[in-house]
């Protein structure tokens, strides 16, 4: 549980919260690189910690990303004419180049300065893996862009999607940290997802539905691990990182499947896009792979046309099919990984009370992670300590799932599957 | 909610957080060697955290008092502190015997996060 005060420190994340304050001091990914395809292309609006900006390409390729609203009677530059290396405003004319300069003012006396005196908040763009970051952050104090692993693969070997999800990022993050809810949530239906299929740690997860976790902080965030009986002998472990300050990677089921991770980015107090990544280190993925997560396979899901809204949501019950979870084809009649952990969180309502909460063992992975942004958030507002996860040898890490004698901690055991060596295979059962 | 000290490098840390901590919670401070008692520790309790402070000493009573625990219903965690003590209690017999012992082993970097974590449990002042 938290109290009132600490919960909405961890939620409200708008201009001059504390919460706020910190996630502007990291990269924030933003956009698919395909909403920005080309020179000239469309503008797009976006919304990123409760503000409200535009996103385009110039005709030279350069990113901008800057405050919606025209700077002299407020008009939405979503409606401009993106052209000649600026977005003009459709309204009178005014235009701004990707630095938020104002560069034309045909509505004003051509001799005179007036343009030169005005200026958008502009923000940095910058492309990596598949994803536009934003930074909203103090310049100065501008990282470098992060280094997680699936940032530096080539395309071909990684996939990248976005989901609305009309919840708190930190409520939908902490599904992400939360791995004992695989072995019931995800419970008929994991086994058969081709993302995940063909792992003898589904085998682990039915047969052993209580693990023991073992949480640990790392320089960038927390090791999460679940432990599992195998036999007399040996234990399963089930490692997902956690980085500050909103990814997680979750662990493998077996080395011929992809990897995956998630970003879980707050576009206000109460929505937040969820980012989910597949990738593999050491091949590209195959057409069918990437058909089946355009399609909605693995952590990834089917849209609302011309949306990134899930087409199973709220409105709809998420698609909920009582038969399916009669005959135990899924456990919530919910299909789809994705949209199991969407519809669970989001029925919590927007922002969950967690002054309400009642938390036990395997919830460690929660508590800690919430201690760890609460404790940054007061450090940034106090001026305090430079936050984790900045570092990019923070990223330099790994999921795992191995399975080690008893008597072999994981730190131990698991100490090189958890260490990102680019280009390897990655450890998985 | 009890929380349990093993052995003497515990006292230490037991002091420096239980006056920032829920007036709920109790506080014991055992022998971290010694059975005596051990059955005791987890009547009555819903949560019994179990900390050896800073790992870095052995505490072969802990199975046992987590045993009982668990036998009378309670949920057991252990709490390892130190910056450096997610390798060193990788390394060290202590986390051996915490791990038989708990539900959760959490290896945190400072009292801030023990605190944290006791509050988040429930132990909110």
């Amino acid at each position: 549980m938290l109290s009132r005060e600490e919960n909405a420190l961890l939620t409200e994340v708008g201009p001059g919260t504390p919460m706020g304050e910190l996630l502007r001091r990291y990269w924030i990914p933003t956009l698919l690189a395909e909403e920005l395809p080309g020179p000239d292309c469309d503008p797009v609006r976006v919304r990123l910690l409760h503000e409200r900006l535009i996103a385009f390409r110039d005709s030279r390729g350069r990113l901008g990303l800057l405050d919606e609203f025209c700077a002299h009677r407020a008009a939405s530059l979503f409606f401009g004419r993106n052209e000649e290396c600026g977005l003009r405003c459709a309204y009178h004319g005014w235009k701004y180049d990707v630095e938020g300069r104002c560069v034309d003012m045909p509505s004003e006396p051509e001799e005179s300065t007036f343009k030169d005196k005005i200026r958008l908040r502009a923000y940095p763009l910058e492309e990596r893996g598949g994803v536009i970051w934003a930074y909203l952050g103090p310049p100065p104090l501008r990282p470098p862009l992060p280094e997680l692993e699936w940032t530096l693969l080539p395309e071909r070997q990684r996939f990248v999607s976005k989901r609305l999800q009309e919840c708190s990022y930190a409520q939908a993050m902490e599904g992400g940290i939360d791995s004992s809810h695989v072995s019931t949530l995800h419970r008929f239906d994991i086994a058969n997802d081709p993302h995940f299929k063909g792992s003898r740690g589904h085998a682990y997860l039915k047969a052993d539905t209580r693990p023991k976790f073992e949480v640990v902080e790392s320089p960038g965030g927390l090791f999460i691990a679940a432990r599992r009986n195998v036999d007399a002998d040996a234990y399963y472990w089930r490692i997902t990182q956690w980085i500050m300050p909103w990814y997680t990677l979750i662990p493998p089921f077996a080395a011929h499947n992809p990897l995956g991770g998630h970003a879980w980015v707050p576009i206000d107090d109460e929505t937040c896009w969820a980012w989910s990544i597949s990738f593999h280190p050491t091949r590209e993925l195959s057409d069918d792979e990437v058909a089946g997560m355009r399609a909605g396979d693995g952590i990834h899901v089917e849209y609302e046309p011309g949306t990134y809204r899930p087409r199973a949501n709220a409105d709809n019950d998420y698609l909920i099919d009582r038969d399916a979870q009669r005959r135990r084809e899924t456990f919530s009649g919910i299909r789809g990984i994705a949209i199991q952990d969407a519809a669970v969180q989001e029925s919590m309502g927007r922002v969950v009370d967690r002054t309400k909460e009642r938390l036990g063992t395997s919830d460690a992975g929660i508590i800690m992670a919430r201690h760890r942004l609460l404790q940054a958030a007061r450090a940034v507002r106090d001026g305090g300590t430079r936050p984790a996860g900045l570092d990019v040898g923070s990223h330099r890490v790994r999921a795992a799932s191995v399975i080690l004698p008893r008597g072999v901690s994981f730190q131990v055991g698991a100490c090189e599957a958890m260490e990102l060596r680019p280009e390897t295979e990655f450890a998985a059962v | 909610m009890r929380v349990v000290g093993l052995g003497e490098p515990a006292r230490a840390v037991v002091e420096r957080i239980r006056p920032a901590a829920a007036a709920g919670i109790e506080w014991v401070v055992v022998d971290g060697a010694a059975a005596e008692g051990a059955a005791a520790l987890g009547e009555g309790a819903d949560i019994l955290v179990l900390t050896p402070g800073d790992g870095a000493g052995q505490a072969p009573v802990a199975p046992l008092i987590g045993a009982h625990a668990s036998r009378q219903g309670a949920l057991v965690a252990g709490v390892v502190i130190g910056a450096d003590a997610g390798v060193a209690a990788g390394r060290s017999g202590c986390l051996e015997d915490l791990r038989d012992a708990v539900d959760v082993l959490l290896v945190v970097a400072d009292d801030g996060a023990f605190l944290g974590y006791l509050q988040a449990l429930g132990g909110a002042p």
